[in-house]
């Protein structure tokens, strides 16, 4: 953007070509909302030079936006300002919709159903339809749904062109072209009149009056067509017709009626008559009209071709209330003198287009920079009471501007001819009580008698650097120097430093309470406090009181509340340190100065510009209703030279009597009327221009701005953009903005300045993101734009996903439960039947040794009846003896199985083989057989259940006993074998066998019935066979586990 | 010179009894009665008998640690186990520990009395099962000096008698005398205390060189 920044001159055009070039793409918006910069957007300016002006109301400021900063054609023909609050502009080269940053062009190439880039005419009508008038393709209307359709009105060729588009308040649209046809266009219907058709004309315009009322103008006639609705009607009702010799220009006017330029005289038609005679042209009548319009206050606002605008007051109350010059061309900085269009948006700014030079953006400057100072660094300001403010500089030429009174508009300087040796000027100060001036410099402390300066002696430090000079109600001078403080009280200089307990002696800013404590700021050694008793109460940046510890200024805001600006932000004292700094919503935190105006709002000096902080901010600050502090920062492109204010002086800025404050710039000094800084109070439309997904644009900024009632997101998309704009165009840079995407954020993100915004990896679900904006004056859109999204779910989170998977696992989990609770029954079952293995075994112990051992005690005891009984009979008594011994025998002998059986320690194969054999050997030893065993040396380490253990050797005692009782055989061979999980105890004999197992099987029945029982019962087989070499071969098989 | 037996046992009846049916034998003398193994190990030194018999559940120190220490003090006198059971592990034990033999408390009494004359003769009963677990140990022989293996011989009879042969019937099968068995019996008793000795040396030797 180009910003030829003027103002008229004393010298008149000197410095015409001279421009401020603002180095800015207009793409610098796209800055990531996610990083939450919150620095101001500014672009970075480079000033080659500024022309000076020292009269008030004259002040424009006029940017200019030209092809390189992305408008389609320096020639700028028509323009609107949308519903949407877009600016719409037509040139040659298309369409163009800005946001007052960023141009966004729409022509042949992007916008194929405009087929002629060549814009001559835009209207938009109370629906929102855009009509776009083509130099030779006649009329595209853009429907609000963004569907463009041709309609075939002036096609064809150049002078069948729509020049001129209204509607009437019947809702019907009326379109003029050149070769003057006029056109209704009605619900989809077009009627065509000839109107002054035939006649040549430059002039051709429609214009909407009131009741249905349209007004036609052509160069000779200024017609008035009463209301055609519900006619139908073949002749036009004209209801008035005025022949002019040169009409310029005719536009409805906001009181009603017509105003109507020609003739070179202004007038108001109404009703068919002259309302209101404004007067003559205030330009000269050599120079066509080309647009007309009329601001809020009343004022005709005029372009002419060639002799850029005229700005007319029709207000019989003097004021034209714009604060516009009267004339606006290339003298104050207008680009073009050729006007094509104007337009005065919805905040009252005023737009120019221009012939050539682009579209130009005019404001009024509310600062006033005094001429006389500009390009000087101007550091403190004061007011004598006649009026005079004096200036202090830090002047660079000892014989220049040193020191300057300004007084009636008379610029006086000072300097080394008037006895003020050093030419840097920190301090100028009016001392009420001796009616003189005092000046601190770099090197010295000065007063000025008549016009004469004198050096102030009396203390050492006077000689050095003095930075501050304040008076207290006592009227006694207090100085600040590099050195200490200085007290005056008229007789002699007192001094005091960190000797007496300050915490510094590098003294910048001096000010006094509603109690009478001196409040004593000082560079890195915070604030000292000085009670009327001498008590210093110091205030540091270590112990939370000050955001930083070089005060450059204090100043008493209220009674109460003492403001302090520091190199660390702003300090508020009010009973507690409140601090205001860049993290709450100052621009930067080093602040130079602060003072209040009448209205209470506080002024602050900064590096980035002055700073207003209006008063209910700063109260409820305070009181703890706000976290941050809105701010209005006022640089170059408000008209200042620069955005660097002064530090180091006290006093610095100044309020004079008439509330006028003024400033001391690194540039010069400025001055203000708080009363003419009008905020704007229209909260900016914002729009939703944009959005990406994953770089690829799924809707762009359209004619129509029309945002998609849904936006789908696929799972896969990783990253979301949305751009967004706030339609204030009286100052674009100081938009603020704030988003929330509802589904995820609960709060606003401040986005600061940041028309981009972006998302990664959105989890699925509904969302809803919602933007707002601020104007530069901290008014807030409440509604704002708002887009639906919808981040849809990958595959695996789609409910038929989830259903599956959910069963599945609800499956495994039954399946889990279902197996760990079978495996908890099988284990009951299992302890169970251990339990009544256990009781089984337990109740064969019981029952053995009731019966065997019972049986046998109980024949023992009788025995031994008997034998008592017969005590005489001695044969019968050994017969007795004999049998008790026997029985006894028998017994320990069942004891010793029956203990054997229940011994754990014999649960082996070990265990039951030696016991097997121990038998074996024993019972055919009291037969006379002879026991072989094969019996392997060693046998594995095999646990044994004790019922297996036992029904194998009751088997084998068994099978023992047949073969003692029935085989007849000389030799038995008892064979163990482990063959993978089975157990074999082979018994075989060389006996006489047995004939037949059918015969042994009936026979023998219950006894091999019970070895085959006792091997069924543990799983085992039996096994009977004769050999053929004679003998019998028993086998008893039983499983094993191997450990 | 009738046999001197002395009898350890805690059952104060079978005891009594015991004493008695030795005292009726012919060229037996029962000359003590121990309850305990720690009585039996304070008195039966102060007069040795040939032969003790030996209950292997004692209160207090069991019978197969009795066996290990009257053995030191006593290397003549012979040991003979009495048990209720035919509790292998325990028996072989003891013999390791240093008893020659072991008897069934259930054994009748003519049995008993020719176990203790066979024993001190010289004689060392040894069953099939026994022999079995003996074979058992001298398999797992670590070491193998002259003095712990079995000489083919023993191994020989050691075996057959594991297989179930009585001594008579290894010495036709061996064509050696019966007494030769038994010499050899007793010698492969010998060894087996010999290797259980060397073993708690070797254990000690290992444990100690553990502990430095």
């Amino acid at each position: 953007m180009t910003r030829i920044d003027k103002r008229p001159t004393e010298k008149g055009s000197g410095n015409l070509n001279q421009f401020k070039i603002i180095l800015n793409k207009t793409c610098c918006v796209f800055l990531d909302v996610v990083l939450k910069l919150k620095a101001f957007f500014y672009p970075v300016v480079i000033t080659i030079s500024t022309a000076l002006c020292a009269s008030p109301n004259s002040n424009l400021i006029i940017d200019v936006w030209q092809t390189e900063n992305g408008l389609p054609q320096n020639s700028v023909i028509s323009m609107i300002q949308t519903k949407d609050g877009y600016l719409c502009v037509g040139t040659l080269n298309g369409l163009a919709k800005f946001d007052g940053l960023r141009f966004t062009v729409f022509d042949e190439n992007n916008t194929p159903a405009i087929t002629d880039s060549r814009i001559v005419a835009l209207f938009e009508d109370k629906a929102g339809n855009i009509w776009i008038s083509s130099e030779a393709s006649g009329v595209f209307l853009v429907k609000s749904d963004n569907k463009i359709i041709n309609i075939n009105i002036g096609g064809g060729n150049r002078s069948g062109r729509v020049v001129s588009m209204c509607e009437d308040s019947s809702g019907a649209v009326w379109l003029y072209t050149a070769d003057g046809q006029l056109c209704r266009h009605r619900e989809g219907r077009i009627d065509v009149w000839n109107f002054e058709h035939g006649v040549s004309s430059g002039l051709r315009l429609v214009v909407a009056g009131e009741n249905g009322e349209i007004g036609v103008a052509t160069e000779r006639t200024f017609s008035v067509i009463g209301s055609t609705a519900g006619l139908d009607p073949k002749e036009l009702p004209i209801i008035l017709s005025r022949q002019f010799r040169k009409l310029d220009y005719v536009l409805p006017a906001k009181k009603g009626g017509y105003w109507v330029l020609g003739d070179g005289r202004i007038r108001r038609y109404k009703t068919g008559n002259i309302e209101e005679e404004i007067g003559g042209y205030n330009w000269s009548p050599s120079f066509p009209v080309t647009s007309a319009c009329e601001d809020s206050y009343g004022n005709l606002i005029v372009g002419t071709l060639g002799d850029g605008v005229y700005i007319v007051k029709t207000r019989s109350d003097g004021g034209n209330g714009n604060g516009y010059a009267p004339h606006i061309s290339k003298e104050n900085g207008l680009s073009h003198n050729y006007v094509l269009s104007l337009l005065v948006d919805k905040e009252g700014t005023l737009w120019i287009g221009t012939d050539g030079g682009g579209l130009n953006k005019v404001r009024r400057s509310v600062f006033n920079l005094l001429q006389e100072t500009f390009g000087m660094t101007a550091q403190s300001i004061t007011e004598s009471p006649d009026g005079a403010l004096w200036f202090g500089f830090n002047a660079i030429d000892p014989t220049g501007c040193v020191v300057a009174r300004l007084f009636e508009n008379k610029f006086q300087v000072f300097n080394i001819t008037n006895g003020l040796l050093n030419s840097s000027v920190r301090s100028v100060f009016w001392d009420k009580q001796s009616n003189s001036l005092w000046v601190g410099t770099w090197g010295g402390l000065f007063r000025l008698f008549g016009s004469r300066f004198q050096v102030v002696g009396g203390s050492d430090a006077l000689m050095g650097v003095i930075q501050a000079i304040f008076q207290d109600k006592k009227g006694n001078i207090w100085v600040g120097t590099r050195e200490g403080l200085l007290k005056y009280d008229r007789k002699s200089w007192r001094m005091y430093s960190t000797r007496n307990g300050l915490s510094s002696d590098n003294i910048l800013s001096i000010n006094e309470d509603s109690g009478g404590n001196l409040w004593i700021g000082t560079a890195r050694g915070g604030i000292n406090k000085i009670s009327e008793n001498g008590n210093i109460e110091k205030y540091l940046r270590k112990d939370g009181a000050l955001p930083g510890d070089t005060v450059n200024s204090i100043f008493v805001y209220e009674p109460d509340i003492i403001v302090a600006a520091t190199s660390g932000g702003l300090a508020l004292y009010s009973n507690r340190w409140f601090h205001i700094t860049a993290a709450n919503g100052l621009p930067c935190n080093n602040i130079s100065f602060a003072i209040k105006d009448k209205k209470g709002e506080l002024w602050l000096g900064s590096s980035l510009g002055l700073i207003r902080i209006p008063k209910a901010q700063i109260y409820d600050f305070l009181a703890g209703k706000i976290s941050s502090v809105y701010c209005r920062t006022y640089g170059k492109a408000d008209g200042l030279p620069t955005g660097e204010c002064s530090s180091g002086s006290q006093p610095s800025a100044w309020m004079a009597k008439d509330g006028r404050l003024w400033f001391p710039t690194i540039k010069g000094v400025i001055s203000v009327y708080p009363d003419e800084i009008k905020p704007n109070p229209l909260p900016p439309q914002v729009a939703i221009e944009c959005l990406w997904i994953d770089g690829v644009a799924l809707f762009t900024n359209s004619i129509s701005s029309l945002i998609p009632p849904l936006v789908t997101i696929l799972p896969e998309n990783q990253r979301l953009e949305i751009q967004f704009t706030s339609l204030s165009l009286r100052a674009p840079e100081q938009a603020r903005f704030r988003y929330k995407l509802e589904g995820l954020d609960t709060e606003w993100n401040d986005a600061g300045n940041s028309r981009l915004v972006r998302y990664n990896k959105l989890q699925p679900g509904q969302y809803r993101f919602i933007v707002t904006a601020c104007n530069e004056d901290g008014v807030w859109n409440n509604v704002g734009a708002a887009i639906n999204l919808v981040v849809k779910p990958p595959f695996y989170r789609t409910f038929w996903f989830i259903s599956v998977c959910s069963i599945l696992i609800l499956g495994l989990v039954v399946l889990a439960v279902h197996r760990v609770s079978t495996r908890k029954l099988q284990i009951q079952v299992e302890r169970l039947k251990q339990k009544e293995a256990l009781e089984k075994e337990r109740s064969r112990i019981a029952r053995d040794l009731h019966d065997q051992l019972g049986a046998s005690l109980t024949q023992i005891a009788l025995l031994g009846e008997l034998a008592e009984a017969d005590k005489d009979e001695p044969l019968e008594v050994e017969s007795h003896a004999r049998q008790i011994t026997q029985a006894a025998r028998e017994t320990t002998k069942v004891l010793d199985e029956i203990v054997w059986a229940v011994n754990p320690s014999n649960d082996t194969l070990e265990g039951l083989a030696s016991y097997i054999c121990r038998y074996t050997q024993e019972y055919l030893a009291a037969a006379n057989i002879r026991f072989r065993n094969d019996i392997p040396a060693r046998l594995p380490d095999i646990p044994i259940l004790p019922e297996v253990r036992h029904n194998l050797f009751l088997a084998a005692k068994e099978a023992i006993t047949n073969v003692v009782r029935h085989s007849k055989a000389k030799e038995v061979w008892l064979r163990l074998i482990i063959e993978q999980d089975l157990l074999i105890i082979e018994i075989c004999d060389d006996g006489i066998g047995f004939p037949g197992f059918e015969m042994v099987e009936q026979k023998k029945r219950s006894g091999l019935f019970n070895i085959r029982k006792r091997l069924q019962d543990i799983g085992g087989e039996f096994q009977i066979e004769s050999q053929q070499e004679g003998g019998t071969i028993v086998r008893l098989k039983a499983p094993i586990k191997r450990p | 010179m009738p046999i001197k037996v002395a009898i350890v046992e805690d059952n104060a009846q079978f005891r009594n009894t015991l004493g008695k049916v030795l005292n009726r034998a012919e060229g037996i003398q029962c000359i003590g009665l121990y309850s305990t193994a720690e009585e039996a190990l304070e008195e039966i030194p102060k007069n040795p008998p040939d032969v003790v018999l030996m209950d292997i559940n004692l209160p207090g120190m069991d019978g197969v640690e009795c066996v290990a220490r009257l053995k030191k003090l006593l290397p003549k006198t012979q040991i003979v186990m009495l048990t209720v059971y035919e509790d292998t592990e325990n028996i072989f034990n003891a013999l390791k520990a240093g008893a020659t033999g072991y008897l069934l408390k259930r054994t009748s009494r003519e049995e008993l009395l020719d176990s203790i004359r066979d024993v001190y003769n010289g004689g060392s009963p040894m069953t099939t099962h026994i022999a079995r677990k003996v074979v058992q140990s001298f398999q797992k022989a670590e070491s193998a000096s002259a003095s712990e293996s079995l000489a083919p011989r023993e191994q020989e009879v050691l075996e057959l008698l594991a297989k179930g042969f009585i001594y008579k019937e290894i010495a036709d099968k061996l064509g050696i005398s019966y007494e030769t068995v038994r010499t050899y019996i007793r010698r492969i008793y010998e060894k087996l205390q010999v290797r259980s000795r060397t073993e708690a040396v070797a254990k000690f030797l290992r444990s100690d060189s553990k502990n430095v």
